[in-house]
C-alpha cells in the first residue's frame, strides 16, 4: 500500500524543485495529486516478480566515440544569456 | 486556388520546372500568414531556408515545425513562456536534414507546453484551433502541426513529436495523417525533451505518401543522439502502392473497443476492419491485457522523466531572464513559477514525488517493470500479427470552451489508446476515417514503418 501525498509533501517538494506555490495553488495541487496517485495504484495489481525494469522500449547500449573536443563557438553559446561579463554568465550570488 | 496541389504533384512540377517558385513561395506565405489568423497554428512564420531550392528531393517543399524542435535562428520555445524568447544557435538534426534536401523550413506551430496535453490548451502562447470546427481543440500537444496541415490547401508537411500520443491524437482530431515512427528512428538531437526514453519526432501530413516522404529523410542514425537505431535508410514511400499484402492478418484488441470509447468511433472503425476484410486482409479479435496498466506507467514514467528535464530552466543561460539581485535559490524559484504554466509545475512535482527515496521503487522502478510486460506483450501479438487496428482517439475533440471543466486525471485517460504503443516505442500511424474527427490508429512492431504506411495508404485509398 503506498503512502497518499499530504499537503505538506507537496510544499516540501515544491521546494526543492524550485517552484513557489500559492496558498491556493498549493491546495488545489494537493487535492488533485491524491487523485491522480490514487488512480496511478492499479499498478501494484501487476506481478512484476522477476520482471526486469525496461530503461527504455529498445535495448539501448553504450556507444563510445573518440575524445576528441568538437569546438562550439562561445560568442553562440552566450547569445541567449542576458547578463554576461568577460565571456561569463551573471547570475545571481551564492548564499 | 492556384497552387492547390498535392505535395506528390507539387514535387512532380517542380522536377519539371513547371512552377515558378518565387510566385509560389509568396504566394504560400500570403495564404499562410491568412489561414494563421484564423487557426492560431503558429507561433512565428519564419523565412529561415537559403540557398538553392531547386534541387534535393523536397524541392523547397514548405515544411512547419513544432515549437520544441529546434531551428538556427528561428525562435523555439516548446510551447512555454520559461523559453520565451530563446534562439538556438543550432539545427536540430532533423531540421538539418531537411534543410539538406531543400525543404523550406515556414516557422513553428503551436503546442502543449512542453507537450504537457492532451488538446494544445496547455500552451504558454495561443491555443490553435481545429479547422474542422473552429470551436473545438485541434488535440495535442502537437496541435498547430495538424490545424495547419488540415486548414492550409497547399503542399506543405509538418514536423511534429510525440511522447505519449501527440502526433495521433491532434492527427485523428483534425483528420490528417500522423505517423510516429519507433523509437529511435529519427534523431533527437535538438528536440526540447519532455521524457527523453519516449520522445519521437515524426511527421504531420495531408497524405500518408506525404508522413512516409518526410520520413524517408529525417530517419537515420545520428552520432549525435547515441539512442538512435543505426539502420539502413528506406524510402518508405516505397510502401505506398495499392497492392495488397497475401496471408496477413490483422489484430483488432478487444480493450480499445470497450464502452468506454463513442460508439459512433467504433463503429467507423469496424467499417475501416471491413472494407480491408473486403479486400483480403484477414483479421482476428485479441486481447492487450495490460492496457490499463500502461496508463499509469507511462504517466508516472513521463513525469518522473520531465521533472529532471525542466530542472535546467533556471532564468541564466537562455529564455525568461531577470536581473540576478537576488540570492541563488530565491531567483530560481521566482524564474520557474513565473514561467512555467500550471501543468508543468503539476508534472515537475508529481514527477520528483515519484523519484523520491522512499517512493521510487513503488512508482518509477515498477512503471519501468510494467513497461517491459507492456512491450512482450506486443511482442507476443506481432508474432501472429501483421499489425494492430483500432481508433485512434476514444472521444470526439472537446470544446475549447469545455476543456476547463475536465480534470487532469480525466485529461490522461483520454489518452488510454495512444499511450501503450508510445510507452512500447512502437511505430504508429493515425489515418482519417470517413467521419470527421476519427482517426483509425495502426500500429506494428519496432521498425516495421512499411507496414503501418502500407495499411494507412490501402485505407486512404479505399473505393
Amino acid at each position: 500500500m503506498k503512502k497518499i501525498i499530504t499537503t505538506d509533501d507537496v510544499k516540501h517538494i515544491s521546494d526543492l524543485a524550485r517552484i513557489n506555490l500559492t496558498e491556493k495553488e498549493l491546495m488545489k495541487f494537493s487535492s488533485e495529486f491524491v487523485e491522480i496517485l490514487d488512480a496511478f495504484r492499479i499498478i501494484d495489481e501487476v506481478d512484476v516478480k522477476d520482471v526486469e525494469p525496461s530503461f527504455h522500449p529498445l535495448n539501448i547500449r553504450n556507444v563510445f566515440r573518440d575524445d576528441n573536443v568538437k569546438i562550439f563557438s562561445a560568442d553562440d553559446i552566450l547569445s541567449n544569456a542576458k547578463k554576461k561579463e568577460k565571456g561569463f554568465i551573471l547570475g545571481p550570488k551564492v548564499g | 486556388m492556384k497552387y492547390n496541389l498535392s505535395v506528390k504533384e507539387f514535387l512532380e512540377k517542380r522536377k519539371n520546372g513547371e512552377i515558378d517558385y518565387n510566385d509560389f513561395y509568396s504566394t504560400f506565405v500570403t495564404n499562410l500568414k491568412r489561414k494563421n489568423k484564423e487557426l492560431r497554428a503558429l507561433r512565428v512564420i519564419s523565412h529561415s531556408q537559403k540557398g538553392d531550392l531547386n534541387k534535393g528531393k523536397l524541392y523547397g517543399l514548405p515544411i512547419s515545425v513544432k515549437d520544441n524542435i529546434c531551428v538556427k535562428g528561428v525562435e523555439s520555445c516548446a510551447g512555454s513562456k520559461i523559453l520565451e524568447g530563446y534562439i538556438p544557435p543550432f539545427d536540430a538534426s532533423c531540421i538539418s536534414n531537411v534543410k539538406k534536401n531543400s525543404g523550406a523550413i515556414i516557422g513553428k506551430t503551436n503546442q502543449d507546453e512542453f507537450g504537457f496535453g492532451t488538446f494544445s490548451t496547455n500552451s504558454g502562447f495561443d491555443i490553435p484551433l481545429n479547422p474542422l470546427d473552429k470551436t473545438r481543440v485541434a488535440g495535442g500537444s502537437s496541435g498547430g502541426s495538424a490545424a495547419i496541415v488540415a486548414g492550409l490547401d497547399m503542399p506543405h508537411v509538418s514536423l511534429g513529436e510525440s511522447t505519449g500520443g501527440s502526433i495521433s491524437c491532434p492527427s485523428a482530431f483534425c483528420s490528417v495523417v500522423g505517423l510516429t515512427p519507433t523509437y529511435g528512428l529519427v534523431s533527437r538531437y535538438g528536440l526540447i525533451d519532455y521524457a527523453n526514453s519516449l520522445d519521437k519526432i515524426g511527421v504531420i501530413g495531408k497524405t500518408v505518401y506525404d508522413t512516409a516522404l518526410l520520413l524517408s529523410i529525417i530517419a537515420g542514425h545520428d552520432e549525435k543522439d547515441f539512442t538512435t537505431i543505426n539502420k539502413k535508410a528506406e524510402d518508405y514511400t516505397n510502401y505506398c502502392s495499392p497492392d495488397v499484402p497475401k496471408k496477413i492478418k490483422l489484430g483488432v484488441p478487444k480493450e480499445y473497443f470497450s464502452d468506454d470509447i463513442d460508439k459512433r468511433i467504433r463503429d467507423e472503425v469496424w467499417n475501416s476492419i471491413h472494407y480491408l476484410e473486403s479486400i483480403g486482409i484477414d483479421y482476428e479479435e485479441c486481447s492487450l491485457e495490460m492496457t490499463r496498466y500502461a496508463l499509469p506507467a507511462y504517466y508516472i514514467i513521463a513525469m518522473a522523466e520531465s521533472s529532471t528535464n525542466l530542472a535546467k530552466f533556471c532564468g541564466l543561460r537562455y529564455g525568461l531572464q531577470a536581473d540576478p539581485t537576488e540570492n541563488f535559490n530565491n531567483y530560481f524559484s521566482k524564474i520557474r513559477s513565473k514561467g512555467f504554466g500550471e501543468e508543468a509545475k503539476r508534472r515537475i512535482i508529481l514527477g520528483t514525488f515519484a523519484r523520491m527515496s522512499g517512493f521510487r521503487d513503488a512508482y518509477y522502478l515498477r512503471a519501468m517493470k510494467v513497461r517491459t510486460l507492456v512491450i512482450d506483450e506486443y511482442k507476443r501479438l506481432f508474432k501472429k500479427y501483421y499489425a494492430l487496428i483500432s481508433p485512434t482517439m476514444p472521444i470526439f475533440p472537446p470544446k475549447i470552451k469545455d476543456v476547463k471543466k475536465i480534470s487532469p486525471i480525466q485529461c490522461y485517460m483520454s489518452d488510454i489508446l495512444t499511450v501503450p504503443p508510445n510507452l512500447a516505442g512502437m511505430p504508429m500511424i493515425s489515418v482519417p476515417s470517413s467521419v470527421p474527427s476519427v482517426g483509425i490508429h495502426i500500429v506494428a512492431d519496432h521498425l516495421q514503418e512499411g507496414r503501418i504506411i502500407k495499411i494507412a495508404y490501402l485505407l486512404e485509398n479505399r473505393c
